[in-house]
């Protein structure tokens, strides 16, 4: 296990080459003098369950960007569109397509700590809570009291994802200003669904393919690193899951009359679960993790990632890690084994005596993209039929019950799979480049996230490689009540987008 | 596996040597004659959650057995009282103890396929279905009829047990219209609150245990072996039980970022759950099944039960039982280790993307005699600890989960003791004949039943050995809804009993 002490930090920050910084404080003030317009953006209700606030929020977004000189058309798909903002500046520069998505998640009104979760508050941390915020001292406010103070905008979607959007508007806003010229051109793919999982987001991407040609994908979504160092992510994890179910009686059994007499499913489940993994959580299947090698050159990206893994774990209450690797980062470049839900019969107060007459398991696998999603659902079907079972992708039917001892259902999806961009690759340098020059500081390159984003559709039918560039504070709230953004994040987000828009990716 | 072969039946009919029929007649005569009198009973709300509706079940307790010349007292406990109706001929007799409850279990009207279940409903069989007939059609009717038209009556406790209830009252009529008198002494317990566990039984047992103090113990309660046979059953397995809680992140992580970090505790349970038993069901903790010996004589007594075992598992729908024991009878004299229960995170359509925090398991051990409930738990304990795990009986604190690596929580209960009555004592012997001589058949001998009833604190507190007499078809569907009784059981009931009440011990 990785443990990063203080020390640590401050030498990475203390490498820094490029400390440029220099638009630092005129940002900051075109930040502050605009948030207004952030706060107004904040109040657009946009849970896509609604659909007439979502087009009211699709109609704001269009006059935005059109305001902002942009073409901005709608790209229909089955249900909500997506919107495409272009702005072409010379055949000489790359083309850019930034994901970004505006709908945000549902709100239970009733569990936030303010009136109206669009209807955004200013916080000051003071003592561990948050206090409101006099928002007529916002504009007096100086960036060394942004960064030393703890100072949150509150309200939905403020980090997830409505504050990346603001900051792109601002960046632009800012370059048109100051006659800062765009190195790129651009294409602003806004999601509308996101949230609802994107259904339509890979078909439209098909049939709208030669529109969206690009030459790589940026998405503007997610929080920083923990440290909340500028962060660069080169991948997700895919997701893939599996149902499984065992079988005792057909239907459950007087536990007296049956217990010793009737298969318990519960234990067949158990039999086929601990057989997976050892007592470490590392998968035994024969093949799981073929393909994954850690060179020395990526196990050096992986741990430069400044966890501090000893707080994670208090933070989580358990003592040691599965060993699948020897770090956190190390831990997600390989899919995993996650059984996400168990049930037979009751438990607790409802607890019954009974032989339950079956048992169900979910499990997610979750994939990288060494590990082809079907691969691994095939070796786990292999490996329980090695354990004797017979395994149906149907409830079995009475015959099939006498005629087998044992017998499990498994069925299986596989979402999504995993992308990865090299650190190393043009896209890669030229986004560490520019915010190592953006910052003054290294910033945080993560190998891969450990989690799922709908981005393959765009990275396997465009072609194009991908990077994440998080902005928000890790500690949002984000899929939750009192969600919230950093101002500190919030300013230098704009400051990102900034540096990125004004350098020339080659 | 044992399959049953028809020629078993023969043979145990062939062997019937004594025929007494005197009381048949008038068993069937007051079988259909109290029909009336059962309607009524039934009629009268018996779930004890409901204490205060209690009293007139109460009431009708201490009137009807006052009728027959018993002394009927209730004894107090916290809640509900027991009743107790003692009718003694002498101080030199001996003196049968006989268990009854009169309580039902809750019910759900909607889910039954009659008004009330508490309005006694008569059903015959047509076409595979139960239909409701006219409570008219038992007038001039013969046991033959009874019996192909499968009649039976629908209504809460018909069979669980205000049946067994009304059956020796008829016995008691008969034995007053005949002028026949008891041979020994009957002192009837009557239980309240059977359906709620009977909290208070142990302690009202060992406080008025002077009152209750008898020779033997029959428990009237219960279903017959599924052939319908006259069936002795000469003891219960015991119940106890263990929770487990194992231990995963203080609150659900997200599968993707934490999914092969954070340790689950669902395959932590698995590899505690499947290091007990090898795969076909066997437990393979060492010492589980300790002390449990069945020799030549037992084996027969266990074979000599005549189940269709295919028959069991096609209803059961299943191709191999676990391998306890070598057939059905055989694997209920080991102590079982079930799981009841088990949840962790969320399933099917709640289905999340998370490690989940922790994983519960609900075990229940059945006990046999020979097991004591405290060394099984404790090898179960051991067990885990060999493990790895640290085990201890209430949850962990942070502290204690970042200072042990594996940790689980295990909660130990133990509910009542198994007994066991040797058939070959006394009193299995005399019930036995007495049983032959009613039906002119070999009753079914159950050793033990898997099931468990809280008749330790009688055994175990009083010193008497126990027997369940039951009475009532198998198909009851007790505890559940459309609950019935056979006519042809509640009939046969008033027989058994009636033959037992007349015999001499």
């Amino acid at each position: 296990m990785k443990i990063f002490k203080p020390t640590a930090l401050l030498l990475i920050t203390s490498i820094s080459l490029f400390g440029q910084r220099e638009y630092k404080n005129e940002i900051f003030q075109q930040g502050l003098n605009n948030i207004d317009e952030f706060i107004e953006f904040l109040s657009y209700p946009n849970d896509a369950n609604f659909e007439s606030d979502i087009y009211k929020l699709i109609e704001w977004t269009e006059n935005k960007f059109k305001s902002l000189d942009f073409q901005v058309d709608k790209l229909d798909t089955e249900t909500i569109p997506l919107l495409l903002a272009s702005k072409h500046i010379s055949d000489d520069y790359k083309t850019i397509l930034i994901y970004m998505h505006l709908d945000g998640q549902p709100v239970d009104s009733s569990k936030w700590n303010q009136e109206n979760p669009f209807k955004p508050v200013y916080k000051l941390k003071k003592d561990g809570e948050f206090i409101d915020y006099d928002s007529s001292k916002i504009e007096e406010l100086d960036y060394n009291t942004i960064e030393d103070k703890d100072i949150r905008i509150f309200a939905r979607a403020s980090s997830d994802a409505k504050g990346p959007v603001m900051m792109l508007i601002q960046a632009i806003k800012f370059m048109n200003l100051n006659n800062i010229d765009r190195k790129l051109n651009l294409k602003l793919v806004m999601d509308f669904e996101e949230e609802k999982g994107s259904p339509s987001l890979p078909d439209a991407v098909k049939k709208h393919s030669s529109i969206l040609k690009s030459d790589a994908l940026l998405i503007f979504d997610g929080p920083r690193h923990e440290s909340d160092l500028p962060t660069l992510n080169f991948g997700n994890r895919g997701i893939s899951s599996i149902t499984l179910k065992t079988y005792g009686p057909i239907v459950s059994q007087h536990s007296g009359h049956f217990g010793n007499y009737a298969p318990n499913p519960v234990f067949r489940m158990s039999n086929i679960l601990s057989s997976m993994k050892d007592e470490n959580g590392i998968v035994k299947i024969n093949g799981y993790y073929d393909g994954i090698t850690i060179s020395d050159q990526v196990k050096k990206y992986l741990d430069n990632v400044p966890d501090d893994e000893e707080s994670m774990l208090d933070k989580m209450q358990f003592k040691k890690p599965e060993s699948v690797g020897e770090s956190y980062q190390e831990a997600i470049q390989f899919p995993s084994l996650n059984v996400r839900g168990i049930r037979a019969g009751w438990v607790e107060d409802e607890v019954r005596t009974i032989v339950p007459a079956e048992c169900i398991a979910e499990i997610d696998v979750r994939l990288v993209i060494e590990s082809d999603g079907y691969r691994l659902h095939n070796l786990i079907k292999q490996h329980i039929e090695s354990l004797g079972y017979i395994v149906l992708d149907h409830e079995p039917s009475k015959e099939e019950r006498m005629k087998f001892d044992k017998i499990v259902k498994f069925n299986s999806t596989v979402s999504y799979p995993a992308f990865r961009t090299d650190i190393d690759s043009d896209l890669g340098n030229w986004l560490f480049r520019t915010l190592t020059k953006t910052f003054g500081v290294t910033p945080v390159r993560k190998r891969t996230s450990g989690g799922s984003v709908p981005i393959s559709p765009f990275v396997n039918v465009l072609n194009i490689p991908a990077v994440g560039v998080p902005t928000v504070n890790k500690d949002n709230n984000q899929h939750s009540p009192n969600e919230n953004i950093k101002l500190i994040n919030y300013i230098e987000g704009i400051e990102s987008f900034v540096g990125i828009l004004s350098s020339e990716f080659k | 596996m044992k399959k049953l072969i028809i020629t078993i039946f023969i043979m145990i009919n062939s062997t019937s040597l004594f025929s007494q029929i005197d009381y048949k007649n008038q068993s069937f005569d007051m079988g259909i004659e109290s029909i009336n009198n059962f309607r009524d009973f039934l009629m009268i709300k018996n779930d004890a959650n409901y204490k205060m509706e209690m009293e007139p079940l109460i009431k009708w307790g201490i009137d009807n057995f006052k009728k027959y010349g018993f002394k009927v007292e209730r004894l107090k406990t916290p809640e509900l009282p027991l009743l107790l109706a003692s009718r003694i001929i002498s101080d030199k007799a001996k003196t049968i103890l006989i268990y009854l409850q009169f309580d039902g279990q809750p019910v759900d009207n909607s889910k039954w396929d009659q008004e009330d279940p508490y309005k006694a409903v008569l059903k015959e069989k047509i076409n595979d279905k139960y239909e409701i007939i006219d409570w008219a059609s038992l007038k001039g009717i013969t046991m033959k009829d009874i019996i192909e038209k499968d009649l039976r009556i629908f209504a809460r406790s018909s069979s669980d047990a205000k049946g067994p209830v009304m059956m020796i009252l008829n016995a008691l009529e008969i034995m007053k219209r005949n002028d026949i008198n008891l041979k020994y002494n009957v002192k009837v317990i009557m239980d309240f609150e059977e359906e709620i566990s009977s909290p208070n039984l142990a302690a009202a047992v060992k406080k008025y245990s002077s009152k209750l103090k008898s020779d033997a113990l029959f428990i009237f309660d219960g279903p017959k072996h599924p052939s319908n046979l006259p069936t002795l059953t000469f003891g219960a397995r015991g119940i106890s039980d263990i929770t487990l809680i194992t231990y995963g992140p203080i609150v659900p992580q997200h599968s993707g970022h934490f999914g092969n970090y954070a340790p689950n505790p669902v395959f932590r349970m698995s590899e505690i759950l499947s290091s007990m038993k090898d795969k076909d069901g066997r437990v393979s903790i060492e010492g589980f099944y300790d002390g449990i010996t069945l020799d030549d004589k037992t084996q027969a007594i266990l074979a000599g039960v005549p189940d269709d075992e295919k028959k069991m598992m096609e209803d059961m729908q299943f191709n191999t039982f676990d391998n306890v024991g070598t057939n059905y009878q055989e694997s209920i004299q080991y102590p079982s280790l079930n799981v009841r229960g088990i949840e962790s995170g969320w399933v099917r359509e709640e289905v999340r993307t998370i490690v989940p925090s922790e994983c519960i398991a609900e075990i229940d051990v059945r006990l046999v005699l020979e097991s004591d409930p405290e060394r099984l738990h404790d090898l179960i304990k051991e067990h885990i600890e060999e493990l790895g795990y640290v085990v201890m009986n209430r949850r962990p604190t942070k502290e204690e989960r970042l200072k042990f690596n594996k940790i689980v929580t295990f909660i130990s209960t133990f509910d009542y003791d198994a007994f066991r009555t040797d058939i070959d004592s006394d009193i299995g012997k005399w019930l036995v004949k007495s049983l032959k001589n009613t039906f002119n058949k070999e009753p079914v001998k159950k050793r033990t039943s898997g099931g468990s009833v809280p008749i330790s604190p009688f055994v175990n507190t009083l010193g008497i050995p126990a027997v369940t007499v039951p009475t009532v078809n198998q198909d009851n569907n007790q505890h559940s809804p459309n609950e019935n009784i056979k006519i042809e059981n509640y009939i046969t009931g008033i027989e058994t009993y009636l033959g037992i009440l007349t015999d001499s011990f």
